[in-house]
């Protein structure tokens, strides 16, 4: 036990300069994001009202509340079911689609680095830039969308895209999606970047199509750097704010809002701020069921 | 039909989609460029998609009579500082983690990353409340604060992936030969880690710059407004003045530009190194 202690003791000497290299960093970590998600949480158990902190009456404790009160809002409830086919048809899509272009721009082909720079071009570009630009392109007046479908008279008056129910929804997706893809897409051209030409060689020989050799071989080896890619993309579609909000600000009739935008909702709109941490809460428990679904794919792979 | 044809065909095909997607990608791009370069006749005329004229007008109401010069700088500023300050923290952090034993180091890592899954939105509302008590509401300091909550987490596990690949013997070898500790650090990880923590700072640079809501929330008086959030003053009550917007978005695009064409080749290997390579 003593020489245990000791052992502790001189180890500690020796190593004492690298705590304290990650002292700053983790008190940061501590300060930044941990304090706050505590504080995020006691916030949806009050009652808290940001004009009269200090008034006893809305600084209570609110037990579950808050979190009875937004399952029996209908936008509440609507909200969920838009971010579950918003988060399926976004993962969907992108991956797909990147899965193809991947494929595609691994071929040896002329111009190739320059595509593959090109491709990138949607990933870089802010948020905010790219819901300015495609509110433009979707105006009902200068949009080019409306100009040219007028022109090739697939229909015949102006349409206001994000101003109505049955097209908002679709119209912002698109946007997500247009912009998810290259990141998804960079991480399966690494991953299939890592695989050796000969074993492709050796299956051609064996007589394999290339759809066999596509789902014997390529899938199998990508499998595990695609399913982290694709999580971390996920995390990504759950939390975005800036394209719905900026484009529709959640409407029309709320039929783009997600958790995301109405926990922002109530909270800085409406000034509900107990409502809005409950459903940011409830947001993060489903981004930490996928966080760690991440965390242990990536452990295991240190692992080994 | 024999292979070699087939083969032909899937050439072009793989081609054609991706010169699809290619268009699909910057195509928005151009037509905003065309767009800053029109009149305002002629963003309303249907018929002018390519203008019969340019103008540069736009271009000039924006950078000689708006505020967006000025966003311009304050979200340079702020983006900037946040870089700084996370690739400082996460370069002692990972020089840390990496090089000395710290008891449950993989530990540390792991709620580290997580920090950086959680979604926005749940810390900015506390946020708000802790803001307010500090009195850093319209600050730059708030913001700057709000901003390493994501480029932090990200940078660090960024920099231990690519301290990582650097082997002991390199340092070893250093000391051996009389440096010290600092200066084997600074004469051969960080000059060995140089591209990876290149990459790292775009990163953090990007995602700053990119970011609207702290900004949108946080951000009262109009001086004090970034890049991003700026763009909105062109949004009017009842109209949109499209020409000078687009030209706006196309001046806020230049930065990223140039960063991108800095650091284009280590890119592809960058982006994916420390969040799959781990």
């Amino acid at each position: 036990m003593r020489q245990h202690r000791i052992g502790k003791k001189l180890e500690l000497k020796r190593n004492w300069p690298g705590y304290l290299l990650l002292a700053p960093a983790v008190i940061a970590v501590l300060a930044l994001s941990i304090y706050p998600l505590c504080r995020g949480i006691y916030l949806s158990f009050v009652n808290y009202n940001l004009v009269r902190p200090n008034d006893e009456a809305f600084n209570t404790f609110a037990g579950l509340n808050n979190y009875i009160k937004i399952f029996k809002d209908k936008i509440f409830i609507q909200s969920i079911g838009n971010t579950v086919k918003w988060t399926v048809i976004n993962l969907v899509v992108q991956l797909v689609v990147a899965m193809l272009l991947a494929l595609a721009l691994n071929r040896k082909m002329k111009g190739r680095s320059v595509f593959r720079t090109l491709i990138l071009v949607p990933w870089a570009v802010p948020h905010a830039i790219a819901a300015m630009t495609f509110t433009f392109l979707y105006n009902a007046n200068v949009g080019i969308i409306n100009i040219l479908a007028v022109k090739l008279g697939l229909i015949t008056e102006s349409v206001s895209w994000l101003g109505n129910v049955g097209s908002a929804f679709w119209c912002v997706i698109l946007v997500a999606i247009w912009k998810g893809i290259p990141f998804q897409m960079i991480f399966i051209l690494a991953a299939l970047q890592g695989i050796p030409g000969d074993v492709y060689e050796s299956a051609d020989i064996d007589g394999a199509s290339r759809w066999q050799s596509f789902w014997r071989i390529t899938l199998p080896i990508i499998k595990e750097p695609l399913a982290i890619s694709t999580i971390l993309n996920l995390i990504g579609i759950i939390s975005c704010f800036n394209t719905i909000w900026l484009m529709t600000e959640g409407g029309p009739l709320y039929s783009t809002e997600i958790i995301y935008t109405y926990a922002y909702r109530e909270a800085f709109i409406k000034h509900n701020f107990g409502t809005g941490a409950a459903a940011s809460v409830i947001l993060f428990i489903f981004m930490t069921l996928f966080s760690w679904i991440y965390l242990r794919m990536i452990s295991e792979k240190e692992g080994q | 039909m024999n292979r070699i044809q087939k083969e032909r065909i899937r050439t072009v095909i793989a081609y054609v989609f991706t010169v699809l997607m290619v268009a699909a990608s910057i195509l928005p791009f151009l037509y905003v460029i065309l767009t800053a370069l029109k009149s305002s006749e002629q963003i309303y005329d249907p018929t002018q998609i390519i203008p019969s004229y340019i103008t540069f007008d736009n271009f000039k109401q924006v950078i000689f009579h708006s505020n967006f010069i000025r966003y311009f700088v304050n979200s340079i500023f702020i983006t900037v500082v946040t870089m700084v300050i996370c690739m400082i923290l996460s370069v002692m952090a990972a020089y840390g983690l990496t090089r000395y034993y710290i008891a449950g180091a993989e530990k540390i890592k792991m709620v580290i990353l997580m920090t950086r899954m959680f979604p926005g939105i749940l810390l900015c509302i506390p946020y708000y409340v802790i803001m307010k008590q500090m009195n850093l509401i319209d600050s730059y300091v708030g913001l700057i604060m709000m901003y390493c909550s994501f480029t932090l987490p990200f940078a660090i596990w960024n920099t231990c992936a690519f301290f990582n690949t650097i082997p002991w013997d390199l340092e070893e070898a250093a000391m051996i030969d009389g440096c010290s500790r600092i200066r084997s650090f600074f004469s051969v990880i960080l000059y060995v880690a140089k591209p990876g923590l290149f990459v790292t700072a775009l990163f953090c640079f990007m995602s700053s710059w990119d970011e609207y809501m702290y900004a949108a929330t946080f951000i009262n008086t109009t001086l004090k407004k970034t890049i991003q959030v700026g763009m909105k003053d062109f949004i009017g009550q009842y109209s949109i003045d499209w020409g000078l917007l687009m030209a706006a978005v196309v001046i806020s695009l230049i930065p990223i530009l140039i960063f991108f064409a800095l650091v284009q080749k280590n890119l592809v290997e960058g982006l994916s190194s420390g969040a799959v390579k781990g």
